[in-house]
């Protein structure tokens, strides 16, 4: 690896003092799963490494007065898909968490490298745009915060400044009666890289089956991780039928902005995201089935 | 530089590390702990798990500072005074090591597992290890090993609870043995390469091709050898003896000069004081380049005006088989099919990458460290690159972290060697894994023409197929790959007419060279699939077409040779064929589907292959074998005879064992030593049990007669008389000890020590008819796959599959292999490919190499077929390719039974099979004709 300066700095404002003056050039390394490979291969060549992991509390999930939870950027996904509050309230984010990578890599890969690498591909965006959370920003200005669903601006690019650093995602309360679930589809198992990924959540009023309100968002078909409006709007006030459901389906394939490469085609990825959207739906009825 | 103190092991540690040092590096090449291994450095293997405050962690990219204050275990840490960790127990008695590479990493995440969750499931244990790879394809030992370590009961390959033994079992041959070299493996002390290093020892780097093609005008290394730490920068008019090297054909440059040929070729090498002064010297050299256009697939080289690669063309051979009169047969045919298959080039993904070192003796002579699977050869090619003589030169062997094929072609030996001799000082020559994958040489990519015609009541009367086969930059074993291939194109079938044609040409993509299965894995592909399009086209029951033409004794193969014993695939055609009716009735290949999902649509198929044991086909077969009886009672096997996880040194421990009646564990087998074990030969052909297991089997009776020698007197009985059992001889009441006998024997006068050579029966080369082989392993495959006709996936639930291997040796390991085989042959069917365009491969990583993982085992049931070959040791023959073979036909053939689709390349695309699904979705009349024929 090329030569660069090390960072380690122990507060959050030494933090963001040396990314602002680095601007472009430096890179905030957490778990280094991403920009430790990176760099070894040259894709990369930081003037400066920041490391945030002795700056306290970015590692930390704590429950929120409003019922909701903060989730430090350096949590793991490991501290993720075993958190009792996080499987309580957002079973579909500690599940995902847990199958994301390889035991070894979500040991050490965090909730904000995952979000600020902004792969188009990254699995924990769809489920907690899904979920409505939002983005909790530090930088030279203070702090702000941004819907997760506008945190992306394109591959590999977000709405951080110079300077500025995800420290947290904010997850709104839990809402009764809802579901969500998320699905992704890859060559091979959980280590590839998801090809299509779609996150369901749909709100039921209580005591039928007719939704409320709902959630798709889809991973891996567009530049960043997109809502399914359309999808969403058929669904909302409807019940969820298989009609429904089929609908939602062609609807989300048809929001998708797929490309061709290595992993599949545009046709086979808005193919997919049709089959995923309608298994995704269909399984927040609990049933787990398929759809065809 | 900082200072990092952590536990290791439960010692504290103190070390200086800078901010770019890693974990694996300061446990493996600070503090010693090899037992870790480094297989990708991109976190995508996981052999280098360790644990840090008891997670799992790849420490390849665990920045070594992050360890600070932490507690730190590694494979070297689980066993306690001396005992093994059950983890590790359990590991070695289930046969869950083969090469042993992966075993650290895999012991270490199921050891967290186990940690976290006393008694897991088989589900957890799978989705812990999920990508945690073993090459080697252990993955059900793996799961048993674990469970079993866990207090519960194996679920995949006990029988009656343990692992099987061989009804024809003797006292060592037959049993499920652990292998000689598992507890060292389980332990981390197996020492691989790249485990070795020495005082002074330089690292070793190397400058590779920017193009595929391109002629080279000018090289300069100035400034690379001005920068310090820079001791060597050599070049190709460094090279003091033959600027080439080859296994068959000698076109390999060891640096290139006049051009060069693929993007892995050689321009220059550096030695330097560590790897990254090493790096950043390669940065150094300039090289002007003027490139030219590439050729870059078999039909373009054959194409009129084509580039040439090498001077004299790009036809590299042309291999034909000839049997009858083909066109007579086809006008006998009542039915004629014909089918287009391709297959791409595969990688090998050994998880331990090439490495070298070299170093040279005071009296001149050079040592080579490296894990070949050809070690004399090995030193052959060193010895006339480096201008001396053979006897100049040592290879020795250290363990190999899986080869399958792809450590026969020279790698780093050479250039460590002049890197060396140029600098007096050691230098270990090591591959990064995107180096490996861009240098060694792949599995020949081929097109395939098969066409074949049969009489209404099933017989095959003619046969005739045309391969074309991609060799890449240079010849490596293009020659005898493709023989291979063209030799068993038409499959184990009798067929009175036969005209294969096969051509392979050189390009400017990666060589390719051997790959288990040898050619035989492409042809099989297509041959068995042809065979199931004959089968629906006559409605035949596939399984009943195989068995009317299967090859038997007094059968006649397609070049010409006679079978007269040792052909048991009829028996594992009815073996497959039983339990697939048994599960499915009469009509077995009918499709099914998912109970909990109609849109999965299961089938099961199959297919038959059969390979040749030893190389056959004229050449010389040899190898030899030295064993010692020592006076504490240890018996010494030596033969340069290379270990890749295969197996070898159970099953000639097990033979010597048997032969001199001495305890399995009082026998040691040496790493190969080219100055103190004789040459065994390749590690290629399924040749190490068949050769060298019968030059161990002769070499231990020659010091059983030693040892009878010396101590008949002594026991007061001929030596005919006397029974070895148990470490002792015994007769008429009294025993003596091997040991005791070992120094009777040397008191005596003579060392109880005994080489012998096993040279194989005379083979004749393609074309001359006769014996070409001196015999064949069989083997049938049938695949249950599910099909998910909205996404196009597909995955392999189960393989029931039957083996004539001949003879059974040690059950661990030639389970071992099947299992290993079958799981790779998955990996053909469905997830592998490096695919290279332009003469660029796509797959740069590891991560881009889309290997099996245990997801992708599927339960496998196996009957073994012991049908003896008499010039076998105990009859055996070699087990090592077969399995990988007629996997990918038998998932091909399943799919066709479940959808209606024919797949003609590999692997099955999922997206591809979608497509072909569409149109008989949509209109059902469109698609191929699937419930036909029945």
């Amino acid at each position: 690896m090329k030569g660069f300066e090390y960072y380690a700095p122990e507060t959050l404002d030494a933090a963001v003092e040396i990314l602002a003056r680095y601007g472009e050039g430096a890179y905030p390394v957490a778990g280094g799963t991403d920009l430790i490979p990176k760099m070894r291969y040259g894709h990369v060549a930081p003037q400066a490494v920041v490391n945030l992991k002795r700056i306290p509390g970015l590692n930390r999930i704590t429950s929120l007065e409003n019922g909701g939870l903060h989730v430090g950027a350096l949590v793991t996904l490991t501290q993720l898909s075993r958190e009792a509050l996080v499987r309580e309230r957002y079973p579909v984010v500690a599940h995902i968490a847990g199958k994301m990578a390889s035991a070894q890599v979500r040991n050490l890969a965090t909730v904000g490298g995952n979000l600020c690498n902004a792969a188009p591909s990254a699995d924990l965006a769809p489920p907690l745009i899904a979920l409505d959370a939002e983005a909790l920003i530090v930088g030279p200005e203070g702090e702000r915060r941004v819907p997760l669903e506008h945190f992306f601006t394109g591959p590999g690019a977000t709405v951080l400044g110079p300077g500025e650093l995800l420290t947290a995602v904010l997850l709104p309360p839990p809402q009764p009666h809802t579901r969500a679930m998320y699905i992704k589809h890859a060559h091979r198992e959980a280590l590839d890289i998801a090809i299509v990924g779609v996150a369901a959540l749909v709100r039921l009023a209580p005591g039928t089956a007719t939704c409320q309100g709902a959630r798709i968002v889809l991973g891996a078909v567009a530049p960043t991780p997109i809502r399914a409006r359309e999808a969403e709007a058929l669904l909302e006030g409807a019940p969820l039928t298989e009609e429904h459901i089929a609908e939602a389906g062609r609807l989300a394939a048809q929001a998708a902005r797929p490309i061709d490469d290595v992993r599949g085609s545009a046709w086979y990825r808005r193919k997919m995201v049709d089959v995923l959207t309608r298994r995704a739906i269909a399984g927040t009825r609990g049933e787990g089935g398929d759809l065809t | 530089m900082p200072t990092l103190r952590m536990t290791v092991n439960g010692r504290p540690v103190e070390v200086d590390v800078a901010p770019d040092d890693f974990l694996a590096h300061v446990l493996r090449y600070r503090l010693g702990l090899t037992g870790t291994k480094i297989g990708c450095e991109e976190a995508e293997c996981g052999a280098c798990t360790v644990l840090v405050n008891g997670h799992p962690v790849d420490s390849c990219i665990f920045p070594a500072m992050k360890a600070q204050e932490a507690e730190v275990i590694t494979i070297e840490g689980l066993a306690a005074n001396g005992e093994l960790h059950p983890l590790q127990r359990a590991f070695v008695e289930w046969g869950a090591v083969q090469c042993g590479f992966c075993t650290p990493g895999i012991i270490m995440t199921a050891k967290a597992l186990l940690d976290r969750s006393p008694a897991p499931t088989e589900e957890a244990i799978r989705a812990a290890l999920k990508d945690t790879y073993c090459r080697c394809g252990c993955y059900l030992e793996i799961v048993d090993a674990i469970l079993v370590a866990s207090g519960q009961p194996p679920r995949h390959t006990a029988h009656n609870g343990r692992p099987p033994t061989s009804p024809k079992a003797l006292r060592a041959v037959g049993r499920p043995l652990p292998r000689p070299d598992a507890v060292a493996k389980v332990t981390g002390q197996a020492k691989y390469t790249d485990d070795y290093s020495f005082p002074n020892m330089l690292y070793g780097a190397t400058l590779r091709a920017a193009h595929p093609h391109a002629r080279i005008v000018r090289v300069e290394t100035a400034r690379a050898r001005a920068l310090p730490g820079v001791h060597a920068v050599l070049t190709a008019e460094d090279v003091p003896g033959e600027k080439h090297h080859g296994l068959i054909f000698d076109d390999w440059p060891v640096l290139c000069y006049d051009k060069v040929r693929y993007v892995g070729d050689a321009v220059a090498i550096v030695a330097a004081e560590t790897p990254e002064i090493a790096r950043r010297a390669l940065a150094l050299i300039e090289v002007e380049y003027e490139p030219l256009p590439a050729v870059t697939s078999p039909q373009e080289a054959l194409a009129p005006g084509a580039p040439h690669v090498h001077e004299g063309g790009n036809l590299l051979k042309h291999i034909k088989v000839r049997k009858g009169d083909v066109e007579a047969g086809f006008a006998q045919a009542d039915v004629i099919v014909e089918g287009e298959y391709h297959t791409p080039m595969y990688e090998h993904a050994f998880l331990e990458p090439e490495c070298a070192i070299a170093r040279v003796a005071e009296d001149g002579k050079v040592e080579v460290i490296v894990g070949s699977q050809i070690p004399y050869e090995d030193r052959r090619q060193i010895a006339r690159c480096l201008g001396v003589p053979e006897e100049q030169v040592r290879v020795k062997g250290a363990f190999i972290g899986g080869g399958f094929g792809g450590k026969e072609d020279i790698a780093g030996q050479i250039h460590a060697a002049l890197l060396a001799k140029a600098t007096g000082r050691p230098v270990k020559v090591l591959y990064s894994r995107q180096e490996s994958l861009r240098v060694h040489p792949k599995r020949h990519a081929t097109w395939i023409r098969v066409r074949l015609g049969a009489t209404r009541d099933g017989r095959l009367v003619a046969a005739e197929v045309k391969i074309l086969g991609d060799a890449g930059a240079y010849a490596s074993l293009s020659d005898k790959v493709m023989t291979r291939a063209a030799t068993h194109a038409t499959g184990p079938y009798e067929i009175p007419h036969v005209k294969v044609d096969c051509y392979t040409t050189y390009t400017n993509n990666p060589p390719a060279g051997a790959f288990r299965g040898f050619g035989v894995t492409q042809s099989a592909f297509a041959i068995e699939s042809t065979l199931d399009v004959l089968a629906h086209t006559l409605g035949v029951d596939p399984l009943e077409l195989r068995l009317r033409n299967a090859l038997r004794p007094g059968a006649v193969t397609s070049t010409g040779q006679v079978l007269r014993e040792s052909v048991g695939l009829v028996s594992c055609l009815e073996q497959v064929g039983a339990h697939v009716r048994s599960e499915r009735g009469a009509e077995w290949w009918r499709p099914f589907p998912n109970p909990a999902d109609p849109a999965r649509v299961r089938a099961w198929g199959l297919a038959a292959c059969y390979k040749n044991t030893g190389l056959g086909g004229g050449a010389p077969d040899r190898g030899a074998a030295e064993v010692e009886v020592l006076e504490n009672g240890r018996v010494v096997v030596r033969t340069a005879a290379a270990e890749i996880g295969q197996g070898l040194p159970a099953v000639l421990a097990a033979i010597v064992a048997e032969e001199l009646g001495v305890p399995y564990d009082q026998v040691d087998v040496a790493l190969p030593d080219t100055d103190t074990t004789p040459d065994g030969g390749p590690t290629t052909a399924s040749r190490q049990t068949y050769i060298n297991g019968n030059a161990a089997r002769m070499a231990a009776r020659r010091v059983r007669d030693i040892l009878a020698w010396a101590t008949c007197e002594a026991l007061g009985a001929p030596q005919a008389e006397l029974d070895f059992r148990d470490g002792l001889i015994a007769a008429r009441g009294h025993t003596v000890s091997v040991g005791q006998a070992a120094r009777m024997a040397r008191e005596a006068g003579r060392r109880p020590v005994a080489r012998a050579r096993f040279e194989a029966p005379p083979t004749r080369p393609l074309g001359q008819g006769g014996d070409m082989h001196v015999g064949f392993s069989f083997g049938v495959q049938a695949a249950l796959v599910e099909v998910d006709t909205r996404t196009g996936e597909v995955a392999v639930l189960k393989v029931v599959n039957a083996h004539d291997i001949g003879r059974a040796i040690n059950m661990l390991g030639l389970f071992g292999q099947i299992r290993g085989g079958i799981i790779m042959g998955i990996g053909n069917a469905l997830t592998e490919e490096f695919p290279v365009e332009g003469g660029v491969p796509f797959c740069t990583t590891l991560s881009r190499y889309k290997m099996p993982s245990i997801r992708h085992a599927p339960e496998i049931v196996t009957y073994l077929v012991e049908d003896e070959l008499p010039s076998g040791p105990y009859g055996a023959k070699g087990v090592g390719e077969i399995a990988s073979i007629p996997t990918a036909a038998a998932v091909a053939n399943a799919v066709y039974h479940a959808v209606g689709v024919r797949v003609t390349k590999t692997p099955l695309d999922q997206e591809w099979l979608l497509r072909a699904l569409r149109p008989r979705k949509d209109s059902p009349s469109a698609g191929p004709r699937h419930d036909s024929g029945h």
